[in-house]
């Protein structure tokens, strides 16, 4: 509101100096507007900001994908078999389900597999967050222009 | 993008994890964030208070005398933080929500790179000026954790000296008014006193700084030159 009040202001100023010197009004409108909104621009904090945290999104988009894809593949699970608990590791493969006989495995283990499990749900809700940012952040920087 | 509230229940979340590992008292809160809880502290308007970023920064006063040994990123996993390792080798731990930089002031001469803080398992970024904030740091109480600010007479100055070395405008003016509002809170205060003394102790050339920074603020110029 503010910069549109200062623009009109400066635009009378300048209409005024163009009948002066015989300048055609429109283009010295758009013209004024244009370098107006530039300067103003290049030192509005929210903008600065928003592109700061585009940016910053961005690269935590890549590295939360590499996390995901550092992660072990599959979970185990446990199958009592005639008394005995035997482990199988759970995965997709080719969009089929595979279980891979594990055998016996450590309790040590077993929790590591839980914890990987836990990240692994842990870093997908983030990442669809992170798209929900850069979609947002698009959107602000866009409807004001790059 | 969630709301602010959000942002800061998950700050508070990320301090009291810190705390309860013993590890806070080591940092003081730098950066846009100490805009947020000074202005907890103080009674006083301190305005751009909402411009705070992801980004928070924590000091680390002592980088070779860290009291406890912890694995801060260890302390954050489960939150959803990853570690992110910067060109130069500077470590940043980040989360939709927060990213945590770990700073240290450069000590010496030399290009501003990084300082491994063997105890924390982390390095921090080695940067100029940053000496200055570790001066009669201040202890608030908030939301259940005991955060280590520096002074605002310090926090204000050095936010006018390092508004000069900004190449970008838009952070310029974020640290200058940042500075001008902690300044301005301190002297609502009654210690302008303490303003013009910090400043007349620093070196020759960073007042010439911090007085071109200070252009246009009349009321503080006015302050510093009243000694």
């Amino acid at each position: 509101m503010q910069s549109i009040l200062v623009t009109k202001q400066v635009c009378g100023y300048w209409q005024l100096f163009g009948n002066y010197v015989g300048y055609g009004k429109l283009p010295c409108i758009v013209l004024i507007y244009a370098l107006y909104m530039v300067t103003k621009r290049s030192i509005n904090p929210m903008r600065g900001i928003a592109v700061e945290e585009l940016g910053n999104t961005r690269r935590m988009l890549v590295q939360y994908k590499k996390a995901i894809a550092g992660l072990p593949v599959g979970a185990l699970i446990a199958k009592r078999i005639k008394g005995h608990i035997y482990y199988y590791l759970e995965y997709r493969e080719g969009g089929r389900y595979r279980f891979k006989y594990m055998g016996k495995v450590l309790p040590s283990e077993v929790a590591r597999y839980g914890e990987n499990k836990r990240l692994r749900a842990k870093y997908r809700n983030l990442l669809a967050s992170l798209r929900v940012q850069e979609k947002f952040l698009r959107k602000v920087l866009n409807e004001r222009g790059k | 993008m969630k709301g602010e509230n959000s942002q800061v229940n998950f700050c508070l979340e990320v301090l009291k994890r810190l705390q309860s590992g013993g590890v806070l008292d080591e940092f003081l809160l730098i950066g846009s964030w100490y805009g947020y809880f000074y202005s907890m502290h103080t009674s006083n308007d301190i305005p751009r208070t909402y411009l705070k970023t992801r980004d928070m920064d924590f000091l680390i006063a002592n980088p070779g005398k860290v009291r406890k040994p912890v694995d801060v990123a260890g302390l954050l996993k489960d939150l959803g933080f990853i570690v992110e390792v910067r060109g130069e080798g500077v470590t940043r731990l980040v989360h939709p929500e927060l990213m945590l930089d770990f700073l240290a002031p450069e000590k010496g001469r030399g290009g501003e790179g990084y300082i491994p803080i063997k105890g924390l398992g982390i390095n921090a970024s080695s940067i100029r000026f940053l000496t200055m904030l570790t001066q009669n740091s201040i202890k608030i109480r908030y939301g259940g954790v005991t955060v280590k600010l520096p002074n605002p007479v310090n926090f204000g100055l050095h936010k006018i000296l390092i508004s000069s070395r900004r190449t970008k405008k838009d952070k310029l003016e974020r640290d200058r008014e940042l500075g001008f509002g902690v300044l301005r809170s301190v002297i609502a205060d009654g210690e302008s006193e303490k303003i013009a003394e910090l400043f007349h102790s620093l070196p020759p050339k960073w007042r010439k700084a911090i007085l071109a920074g200070l252009k246009g603020a009349d009321d503080l110029l006015e302050v510093l030159s009243g000694k």
